[in-house]
């Protein structure tokens, strides 16, 4: 699936090179994520700012909404989601990137696992890297 | 998605429900620029000295936890062997020295201070009889200093006198801290083949050939083992060790991405993991639990040792194929009053101290938080702990005791000392003596598969 995904995202920049002005604004971007990978081993700061969120419960309406538009509240773009119901039981996975997000990650955190409280599910907020470090070598 | 589902809910249901986190993110501080005769600036020096390394610590360890959704359990200090930086001190000295850490470590905000220690295996420089001397009035009057003594390795042998002073001192150092249950023998640690990098209290201490700074991370897990083994009943032992050895790698990855990150934090090196699966007084958090998991009623009954023996090299696969920087004990703890499992099964009078003796020959670390009555002899202390000690000197592995007279108590009867300690209780000790052996004192040879070159 990695793989998949960086195949999809090199395709994409070629097409975007082939355009002046698109290929200008790709390596920027590029340059600003490198620049930030390289700061990290200095500061132990994550890499990426992307979080995946689980929100687990019981079905009920209203869920989606709430749950994105807790993230809406606080500033981070949804990149992937995906939902599934096992009988009535509902999970919901998010990607998220939280490099635009208005608070920390602690904050955001403290926001999701509030409105899950109000929404009846548990919602659980965790960096990608716990999972690139857990689930990849 | 870069993640599939089962991935993502596997993880979340590690973290939320199974007790999965970082057991100790430990920094080793070197402290042999400290050395000196004058106990009022060794004790300055220290004090500056950890306080320039670790007076962030902690603040940057709550900083990775925060970035990353992970509990960071214990967040600890180690330092060079205090008998060695320390050798110039007299016994005021040591107890002064002592006092300075237990300060520092309240400042910095950590629970527990380790490396109190001394490396007597072959003998005592002047320093290290300075040391004895206010080993039991040091532990008695501070809190979150511990202490730990190299008796022996497997290339120097035993020192018997070593282990005879302990057994009296252990004695002593229960009296001191009656009024707590003995609670000051739950700081010290008597070892075989002490590990220079080991993250965990009571043994932590930072080696001589350690870096001048390093974090060192102990990862968590029998909540998690057990878990993946619930729903295996009935598979072969075979599979059931590559269930452990899956699990094991994945709880020893997040160990190392969280103890980079802190050490990048702290802008210091990166020790070693100790894949070491370590349990808790949290009910399911239990080595126990996992082994009545595998298939033995109660732990201590035939089979025990087999399955104890399985789960460790398990684990240890597992956490070699996650990381290259595996360090410390690394293997499986067994200490009775912290394992909710390991008390059970010395209540229904399952698991022996006989037989917890045995289980050590297979796992790390030893007869770890074993109580035994009060009223035991000192020269059966020392004998309890000669023959723990001779398991990892011929067997050329670390082994440790840290056993817990309990004063006025009998067997049966038990202490209950709260959060991480847990409740010990008594365990029965064989009544016949060994005074005579452990009256002769000197040094037992070192092994002949000691001479490997």
């Amino acid at each position: 699936m990695e793989l998949e995904r960086d195949d999809v995202r090199a395709i994409v920049e070629d097409v975007l090179d082939s355009y002046q002005t698109g290929g200008c604004v790709q390596r920027h971007e590029r340059a600003e994520v490198t620049e930030t990978e390289a700061a990290a081993p200095r500061t132990g700061a994550p890499v990426s700012h992307r979080v995946i969120i689980t929100a687990l419960g019981r079905n009920a309406p209203g869920i989606a909404s709430g749950v994105t538009g807790a993230l809406a509240d606080v500033g981070a773009d949804i990149l992937d989601m995906s939902q599934t119901l096992l009988g009535d039981f509902f999970t919901m996975i998010i990607v998220a990137d939280l490099s635009t997000a208005t608070i920390d990650f602690g904050m955001v955190q403290e926001h999701l696992a509030d409105r899950g409280v109000e929404l009846g599910v548990r919602i659980v907020a965790q960096h990608e890297d716990v999972f690139r470090y857990m689930h990849r070598i | 998605m870069s993640w599939s589902r089962d991935e993502i809910l596997e993880t979340v249901r590690m973290l939320e429900t199974e007790h999965l986190d970082i057991r100790t993110v430990t920094l080793g501080i070197s402290l042999l620029d400290c050395a000196g005769g004058d106990a009022g600036r060794v004790c300055h020096r220290v004090a500056e000295k950890i306080s320039s390394y670790a007076a962030n610590f902690v603040h940057q360890a709550r900083r990775v936890e925060a970035d990353y959704g992970i509990p960071i359990a214990n967040k600890r200090i180690s330092i060079t062997p205090a008998a060695i930086f320390g050798a110039g001190l007299d016994a005021d000295g040591f107890v002064r020295l002592a006092e300075t850490l237990d300060r520092v470590a309240e400042e910095i905000g950590v629970d527990y201070l380790g490396g109190f220690s001394a490396l007597v295996h072959k003998g005592f420089s002047r320093g290290d009889l300075a040391y004895f001397e206010a080993l039991a009035e040091a532990l008695a009057t501070t809190k979150r200093v511990c202490a730990s003594v190299n008796v022996a390795t497997t290339t120097a042998g035993i020192n018997m006198d070593a282990i005879a002073r302990l057994g009296t001192l252990i004695k002593d150092l229960a009296e001191r801290t009656r009024g707590e249950g003995g609670i000051g023998c739950a700081k010290l640690v008597v070892f075989a083949n002490a590990p220079d990098d080991n993250p965990f209290v009571a043994g932590t201490f930072h080696g001589v050939g350690e870096a001048e700074c390093a974090v060192n991370v102990g990862v968590s897990g029998p909540g998690v083992v057990r878990a993946a083994l619930t729903p295996c009943a009935g598979i072969d032992l075979g599979s059931l060790a590559e269930v452990v050895k899956r699990t094991a790698f994945k709880i020893t990855r997040l160990g190392e991405m969280i103890g980079r990150r802190v050490a990048e934090r702290l802008g210091v090196d990166f020790g070693i993991v100790d894949v070491s699966l370590a349990p808790t007084p949290a009910a399911g958090d239990s080595v126990a639990d996992i082994l009545e998991l595998i298939g033995i009623e109660r732990t201590g009954a035939p089979g025990t040792t087999a399955a104890l023996a399985l789960l460790t090299d398990a684990v240890k696969k597992g956490g070699a194929m996650a990381t290259s920087a595996t360090g410390g004990l690394s293997g499986a703890f067994i200490p009775v009053s912290e394992d909710q499992g390991m008390i059970r099964a010395v209540r229904e009078g399952a698991l022996s101290l006989e037989k917890l003796e045995a289980m050590s020959a297979v796992c790390s670390v030893g007869l770890d938080m074993v109580a035994v009555p009060g009223d035991t002899p000192a020269s059966t202390i020392s004998g309890i702990i000669a023959d723990e000690i001779a398991i990892g000197v011929i067997n050329f592995k670390t082994t440790a005791v840290r056993i817990l007279p309990l004063p006025g108590m009998k067997a049966g009867e038990s202490v209950d000392y709260g959060g991480l300690l847990g409740e010990a209780p008594a365990m029965p000790v064989n009544p016949f003596r060994c005074d005579e052996f452990v009256a002769r004192g000197g040094r037992i040879p070192p092994p002949i598969r000691s001479m490997k070159n």
